[in-house]
C-alpha cells in the first residue's frame, strides 16, 4: 500500500507594507485592528511607534519597516495594525505592528516554502522566516518573534555598517 | 468536588504550613530547651505529616517524620534530653522535607545522599539505647512486659464522612493501635487507595484493646480528629457495665441491645490472643487485615441518638476561627475586577463632564468614592504581615552564625506590618542579601566584639512599620560600621569619583549601589562578590522603592527600604505635555506651583530658586523630546526625596485621577523613567512616571556635572 505523507498546509495572512508583501503565520494573529488611537512613548527604540489600549491590556506597536530597514516609501501615517500574540520567556505577551493594507488568509503546503534570497543591501533578512513565490507577486514571511524581540541591536548595528559600505 | 489532585495539593499546602511552624517552634525550643509544650508540638507535627504523607505517595517524607517522631516520642517520656543536636538533625530534616514537598518525594543524588545520611543519623539514636532497638526491628514482636498491668479499653471509631479531604487516613489508626500492643514500629505501608477515597467515608469500628498504656497514650493517637469521631473508654473485665458512659454509647449502637456476653467474650480474646479485634459478628481479625481495610461496616444508623452529653461535654475545641484561606488568584482576581471598575468609573466622570445635573454629579461622586473604598479594601486583602520573612531571615541568621562562628540575636520588631503579597516576594531576595552582608561584613567576631568592649553576641533587627502610603523596612546591626574613607578609595580607584571631589557621608554610601562595587577584603562566598548591592537596588527600584544605607563606625549599619503600599493602584496627577498625557504618582508630590517659561529658560544650571531654597529640577519638555512651542505658564512640581526637594517642569495640571496602573510590556523594559501605563476616561493612554527614578536623573544632571 502506498503510503501517504501529507504535507502540512500552513495559514498565512498576508499584508503590504509599501509596495512588499509579507506573510505572518495566522496562529499568532489575534486580532486586525482599525482607526485606533496610538499614544506615543517617549525615550525608546526608533522603531517602537507606539502603545495602545487592547481589550485593557497596554499593547506595543512596532514599526516593522523600521525594525526590518526597510525603506517606506509609504509617507501617510498607517492606520491599520495587527495584534499577535507570542510567546516570550514563557510568558504570553501581546504586541502589534503597523501595516498599510491586509490583503487575505490562505493556506500554502510548506513544502512551497523557500528561504530567504539575498536581498544584499535592501534589508535585513533576519527577520524573516522564509519567501514565496506566488501568483500574487513575491511574499516574504516574517518570523514574528524576532519583529518583537529585544536582542536586536546588535543585529541592526551590524546591519547598518553592512549597508552603508554596500551603498558607499 | 474532590479530586485527587485536589486532595494532594491540600495536603501539600497544609505540610508547607506545617513546616514553617516546625521551624518557628524549633527556633524557639532551642531558647529554652525545656519548653514541653514546644515538644510536644514538634511531635504532634511529625506525627501529622507521617500520617498523611504516606496516604499521597510521599513514601521518603512518611519514613523520614517517622523516625524523628520516634525521637520526640523518647523525648516526650523522658528517655531523650533535648539537645543542640537533635534541634539541628530536626531542622535539617525539615529542609529535606521541604525540598520532598515540592518534588513530589523526588531527590536529585545529591539530596537522596543526604536524605540517607540524615536517616541514619536519627536512626542512630535508637541503637544507643538498648531498649529502644527494638523499635527498629518489627520481627522482634515480644510481648508486653508482665510487670505493667494491662487494660482493657474499649474504643469507638467513627470518623466523619469527609475524613479523605481532611488528608487523614483512618487505617493509620490501626498503625498505632497494633504500636501499642506490640511495642514496634511496623513499616510505613501504603495504603492501597481503592476508589472509596473519592466518595464519603462510611466506616465505623468498634475496637477492643489491652495494653499497659494510659488511656491518655490511647487518645493521643486520635489526635487530629473531632471530639465526635472517636470515644476511648477503659473497662473494668468484671464490672463492664460500670462505665455508664461507656453503656450508653454502646446500647445506641447496637440497638438499644446490650448483649453482655458478647461483650466478655471479646475481652476475653482480647487478654488472650493479644491482638485488636473488631466488626461485628467475626473472629478476633489479625492487625494486618484491619490495616488491610477488611472490617465489616457497622450499623451506624444510631449515630445521631450520642446526645451532647454522652460525649464528652468538651465541644470540638478547634475554636471558630474568623480567618478563611483564599488562594491568591482569587483575589488577583478580585482586583481585576477593581481596576476595570475604576476605570469604568473615569469613564462615567469624564462622559458626564457636559451634563449639568446636580443629583447626577452627586450621585457620580459617591459611585466615585464607594470605588475609592472598594479600591482599598480589595487592596487590603492581598496584604500579608512581614513575619513570614522575617522567619526565613531568623534562621538565616541563625545558620550562618553557626556557620561564620559569631553569635548574633535577631530581633523583629513590627512583625505583624502588612505589605501586598506581590512586594513581599520580591523583597525576599533583597532582605536576604543584606542580612548576609551584615553576617559577612558588618557583625564582628566573638574576640572583635569583646576588644572593642562590645557584648560578645551581635544583633541584628528587622523593622517594620507604616508611615503615609508607605512601608518602612529598616535591617540594623550593632557591627562595625562601613568605612568611609575605604569606599571613598575604592571609588577613586574605579574611577567613579575624582580625588577633590565632595562628597557628604550619605553620598558616599549611596556609591555602595553602583554597580561593581565591593570593599570587602574577603569576597566570601556568602557575599561580596559586587553584584549585590546593584542588583538590590534595583530590585527595591522596581517596586518603586528607595534604598538607603547609613552607617558609623563600630556603631553599626542600618539600611532602610521605603515601599509603597501597593503597585497595582495608585493616587496619581494627570499633567500634560504638549497634548500627551502623563501621570505622576501623588505620594511623591510636595506641591504644585505656576511658572513662567521664561523663568525656566534663565535658570542657572537647572537649579530655581524658589521662597529661598535652590531646587534643581529637570524640564521634561526636553528630557522627553517635545519640539512644540512651549506655553508661556508652565507648571513647577516639587517632588519631595528623601526630605529634599526636587522638580519636574511640566506643561499643565489637569487634576487627581485613580490610575490603574499597566505594564508597558517586555519591549520596554529598558524604559527608564516611565513605569507603566493608564487607561484614562476618554480611553487614551497616559504614561506613568517614576518619580524616584527622575530624581536620580535630576541629580545626576545637576549634581555630578
Amino acid at each position: 500500500m502506498k503510503k501517504h505523507y501529507k504535507i502540512k498546509d500552513l495559514s498565512f495572512l498576508t499584508f503590504f507594507i509599501g509596495k512588499e508583501q509579507f506573510a505572518v503565520n495566522v496562529d499568532n494573529v489575534i486580532e486586525v485592528v482599525r482607526d485606533i488611537n496610538m499614544s506615543e512613548v517617549p525615550k525608546t527604540e526608533h522603531y517602537i511607534e507606539g502603545i495602545i489600549n487592547f481589550r485593557g491590556e497596554i499593547v506595543t506597536i512596532v514599526n516593522t519597516a523600521k525594525k526590518i530597514n526597510l525603506k517606506d516609501i509609504n509617507e501617510e501615517k498607517k492606520k491599520i495594525i495587527i495584534v499577535f500574540e507570542l510567546k516570550y520567556e514563557d510568558k504570553v505577551v501581546r504586541v502589534g505592528t503597523l501595516v498599510d493594507k491586509v490583503k487575505k488568509v490562505f493556506n500554502i503546503p510548506e513544502n512551497l516554502i523557500k528561504p530567504v534570497p539575498d536581498f544584499g543591501s535592501y534589508y535585513n533578512p533576519e527577520f524573516l522566516e522564509g519567501a514565496l513565490n506566488t501568483e500574487d507577486g513575491f511574499i516574504m514571511i516574517l518570523d514574528i518573534n524576532k519583529i518583537f524581540s529585544t536582542k536586536d541591536v546588535e543585529i541592526l548595528i551590524q546591519n547598518n555598517n553592512h549597508t552603508t559600505a554596500k551603498n558607499k | 468536588m474532590i479530586n485527587e489532585e485536589a486532595l494532594k495539593n491540600n495536603f501539600i499546602h497544609e505540610a508547607k504550613e506545617l513546616l514553617e511552624s516546625l521551624e518557628t517552634v524549633l527556633l524557639d525550643l532551642e531558647n529554652d530547651m525545656k519548653d514541653e509544650a514546644a515538644i510536644q508540638e514538634i511531635f504532634r507535627i511529625m506525627h501529622t505529616l507521617k500520617g498523611s504523607a504516606g496516604m499521597f505517595g510521599f513514601n521518603k517524607i512518611s519514613n523520614l517524620t517517622h523516625h524523628i517522631e520516634s525521637i520526640y516520642d523518647l523525648v516526650r517520656e523522658g528517655k531523650l534530653v533535648i539537645n543542640s543536636e537533635i534541634i539541628s538533625i530536626t531542622l535539617a530534616a525539615s529542609d529535606v522535607l521541604s525540598i520532598l514537598l515540592n518534588n513530589n518525594d523526588l531527590l536529585k543524588v545529591v539530596q537522596e545522599v543526604k536524605y540517607r545520611e540524615l536517616l541514619d543519623h536519627v536512626k542512630g539514636f535508637f541503637i544507643e539505647d538498648g531498649e529502644q532497638r527494638e523499635k527498629l526491628k518489627p520481627e522482634n514482636s515480644e510481648p508486653v512486659n508482665e510487670d505493667n498491668k494491662e487494660s482493657i479499653f474499649y474504643i469507638y471509631f467513627s470518623p466523619h464522612k469527609n475524613i479523605f479531604k481532611r488528608g487523614l487516613n483512618p487505617y493509620f489508626i490501626f498503625d498505632d493501635l497494633v504500636n501499642i500492643k506490640f511495642n514496634t514500629y511496623p513499616p510505613i505501608k501504603e495504603t492501597p487507595l481503592d476508589d472509596s477515597y473519592k466518595k464519603d467515608f462510611t466506616y465505623k469500628w468498634e475496637i477492643y484493646l489491652s495494653t499497659s498504656k494510659p488511656l491518655s497514650f490511647i487518645e493521643d493517637i486520635f489526635m487530629f480528629y473531632n471530639d465526635n469521631e472517636y470515644k476511648v473508654f477503659e473497662l473494668d473485665p468484671i464490672d463492664v457495665l460500670g462505665n455508664v458512659k461507656f453503656a450508653k454509647l454502646y446500647k445506641s449502637i447496637h440497638n438499644n441491645k446490650i448483649d453482655l456476653n458478647k461483650i466478655k467474650s471479646r475481652i476475653q480474646n482480647i487478654q488472650q490472643t493479644g491482638l485488636i479485634s473488631g466488626g461485628d459478628d467475626e473472629a478476633p481479625s489479625k492487625a494486618a487485615d484491619i490495616v488491610e481495610g477488611k472490617i465489616k461496616q457497622i450499623d451506624s444508623t444510631k449515630i445521631e441518638d450520642i446526645t451532647e452529653d454522652d460525649i464528652v461535654e468538651r465541644h470540638d475545641r478547634r475554636t471558630k476561627t474568623s480567618v478563611i484561606k483564599v488562594p491568591t488568584e482569587k483575589l488577583d482576581e478580585l482586583i481585576n475586577l477593581v481596576s476595570e471598575l475604576v476605570i469604568i468609573n473615569s469613564q462615567l466622570t469624564y462622559l458626564s463632564g457636559n451634563i449639568f445635573n446636580l443629583k447626577l454629579k452627586k450621585t457620580l461622586s459617591n459611585v466615585e468614592r464607594l470605588t475609592k473604598n472598594l479600591r482599598d479594601n480589595a487592596l487590603e486583602l492581598r496584604l500579608v504581615p512581614i513575619k513570614s520573612i522575617s522567619l526565613k531571615l531568623q534562621r538565616l541568621v541563625r545558620d550562618l552564625s553557626k556557620k561564620l562562628d559569631k553569635k548574633v540575636d535577631f530581633v523583629t520588631e513590627g512583625a505583624d506590618t502588612e505589605l501586598d503579597s506581590n512586594i513581599i516576594n520580591k523583597i525576599e531576595s533583597p532582605l536576604i542579601h543584606i542580612i548576609r552582608n551584615c553576617m559577612d561584613h558588618g557583625i564582628e567576631s566573638i574576640e572583635e566584639r569583646t576588644k572593642k568592649g562590645k557584648t560578645e553576641k551581635g544583633i541584628i533587627r528587622l523593622i517594620a512599620f507604616y508611615s503615609g502610603a508607605h512601608v518602612f523596612i529598616q535591617v540594623q546591626d550593632d557591627g562595625k560600621g562601613l568605612d568611609i574613607e575605604d569606599i571613598r578609595k575604592n571609588a577613586i580607584d574605579k574611577g567613579i569619583i575624582n580625588p577633590t571631589d565632595k562628597l557628604t557621608n550619605k553620598e558616599i554610601f549611596d556609591l555602595i549601589f553602583l554597580p561593581g562595587f565591593s570593599t570587602a577584603q574577603n569576597l566570601s562566598e556568602i557575599s561580596g562578590r559586587g553584584v549585590g548591592m546593584d542588583v538590590v537596588k534595583s530590585n527595591i527600584n522596581d517596586l518603586r522603592g528607595i534604598i538607603e544605607i547609613d552607617s558609623e563606625k563600630d556603631l553599626g549599619t542600618s539600611i532602610s527600604l521605603k515601599l509603597p503600599l501597593t503597585l497595582s493602584i495608585i493616587d496619581t496627577l494627570l499633567v500634560k505635555i504638549d497634548n500627551t498625557p502623563y501621570l505622576v504618582p501623588l505620594s511623591s508630590i510636595d506641591s504644585c506651583h505656576k511658572i513662567e517659561h521664561k523663568h525656566i529658560v534663565n535658570s542657572d544650571n537647572h537649579q530655581l530658586n524658589f521662597k529661598e531654597e535652590l531646587i534643581p529640577y529637570i524640564y521634561l519638555r526636553d528630557y522627553f523630546n517635545n519640539e512644540s512651542t512651549p506655553p508661556e505658564v508652565e507648571n513647577f512640581i516639587i517632588l519631595e526625596y528623601n526630605e529634599k526637594k526636587y522638580a519636574i517642569v511640566v506643561d499643565k495640571v489637569m487634576g487627581e485621577l485613580q490610575a490603574v496602573v499597566k505594564p508597558l510590556g517586555h519591549m520596554h523594559k529598558d524604559q527608564e523613567y516611565l513605569t507603566g501605563a493608564s487607561v484614562l476616561g476618554d480611553g487614551s493612554l497616559a504614561l506613568i512616571i517614576d518619580t524616584n527614578k527622575m530624581v536620580g536623573r535630576i541629580k545626576e544632571e545637576t549634581l555630578y556635572k
